[in-house]
């Protein structure tokens, strides 16, 4: 990764000014984490890669059951157990913004290789925020900390 | 002579009761059918299991995995293969091994007898003899090896429950996701990685 963009990854907030989901009314804005690369700019998702193959994406999904965090977190904690991931930790916690959000995360068996797979959902009114971060196991460790900065950074805009 | 049929009676009673107060030995055959979220964490699951329960992998492929269990852990079989997976089927055969068993056992007891025989009458033949008690020795000995061998394959029968699981599609009628759900469809690493492909 270039010094130009390391630079930007450190210090760069990005801001990213969506066109929701169904017309368009709200955006987002999350930290990049530190070496990572952010994979598309012009995208309604984020979403960075780091040299490792370690991965983090956020959207905003249209809130249209009006669910809370904790009840989207039980509907895709189902989903994803019936896909064979299993729950390892999971976690309520408030952005630095200020929302609620909950955390789940989950070991995942993929091409004979172990993931850890981690959502987080954010609920503001008619909006769900989705971040979630995955990678093989012996390298996402490294990057831990760095991610749950950028997902705590996570704001509604 | 009145006394010869109640003789057989109380002796084909004492057999009844001798057979059923015995633990039964059974030989369990169990087939499962399972539409797993994801089939290679299943399969990975299932080999772990088996190594950790003292069993083993009699053979695994993409769609089918079969292994040996102990009988005594059959409930924490039950549990793995519900957990990630919808179980389409299930079935169960026993086979009772007992009267087998007994009777294997019985034929060893007399073959030992046999053998214990025929070494006292080979201490004290003469040497004309030996060649023939040498050679009836010899026969024992490979039918009590033989013998030794079937039972302990019967036993690993009952000991260990024969075990199949079959991967799926899931059939039937499905519940339809409400609307609201669809955007779960896109979770997890494998939608992740496939989202850096897509342009």
């Amino acid at each position: 990764m270039g010094t130009e963009m390391k630079g930007l990854a450190v210090k760069g907030i990005i801001v990213l000014s969506l066109l929701a989901f169904f017309g368009g009314c709200t955006s987002f804005a999350v930290d990049q984490p530190a070496d990572f690369s952010q994979y598309k700019v012009h995208s309604d998702w984020y979403r960075a890669i780091a040299a490792d193959g370690v991965r983090i994406r956020a959207r905003l999904i249209k809130n249209e059951s009006k669910g809370s965090a904790s009840m989207w977190r039980t509907a895709a904690l189902r989903h994803l157990k019936k896909s064979g991931y299993q729950e390892t930790a999971r976690k309520e916690f408030k952005t630095l913004s200020g929302a609620e959000a909950s955390h789940s995360e989950y070991a995942y068996h993929y091409f004979g290789r172990e993931f850890v797979y981690t959502v987080t959902l954010l609920v503001k009114e008619k909006h769900i925020g989705v971040i979630e971060t995955t990678g093989e196991t012996k390298y996402y460790e490294a990057h831990r900390e760095s991610l749950m900065k950028a997902i705590k950074s996570f704001t509604f805009k | 002579m009145k006394r010869i049929p109640a003789l057989i009676l109380m002796a084909l009673l004492l057999a009844v009761v001798a057979l059923y107060g015995t633990e039964r030995k059974r030989a369990t055959v169990m087939t499962w059918y399972l539409a797993p979220g994801n089939s290679e964490a299943k399969t990975e699951e299932l080999r772990r299991f088996a190594v950790e329960s003292g069993g083993y992998i009699s053979y695994f492929s993409g769609s089918q995995v079969k292994l040996k269990v102990p009988a005594a852990r059959l409930g924490n079989l039950k549990e793995l293969l519900e957990q990630g997976a919808y179980i389409l089927d299930a079935r169960v055969k026993h086979k009772d091994l007992t009267t087998k068993l007994m009777d294997l056992n019985t034929r060893l007891e007399t073959k030992n007898k046999l053998l214990k025989e025929l070494s006292a009458l080979f201490a004290g033949s003469k040497f004309h003899q030996t060649i023939e008690i040498e050679r009836e020795i010899g026969r024992v000995v490979i039918e009590l090896e033989k013998l030794k061998g079937q039972i302990r394959y019967y036993e690993e029968l009952t000991s260990l429950v024969d075990v199949s699981v079959y991967y799926r599609g899931r059939r039937g009628r499905r519940f339809s996701i409400p609307q609201q759900f669809n955007w779960m469809q896109k979770l997890g690493v494998k939608n992740m990685i496939r989202s850096w492909e897509q342009k």
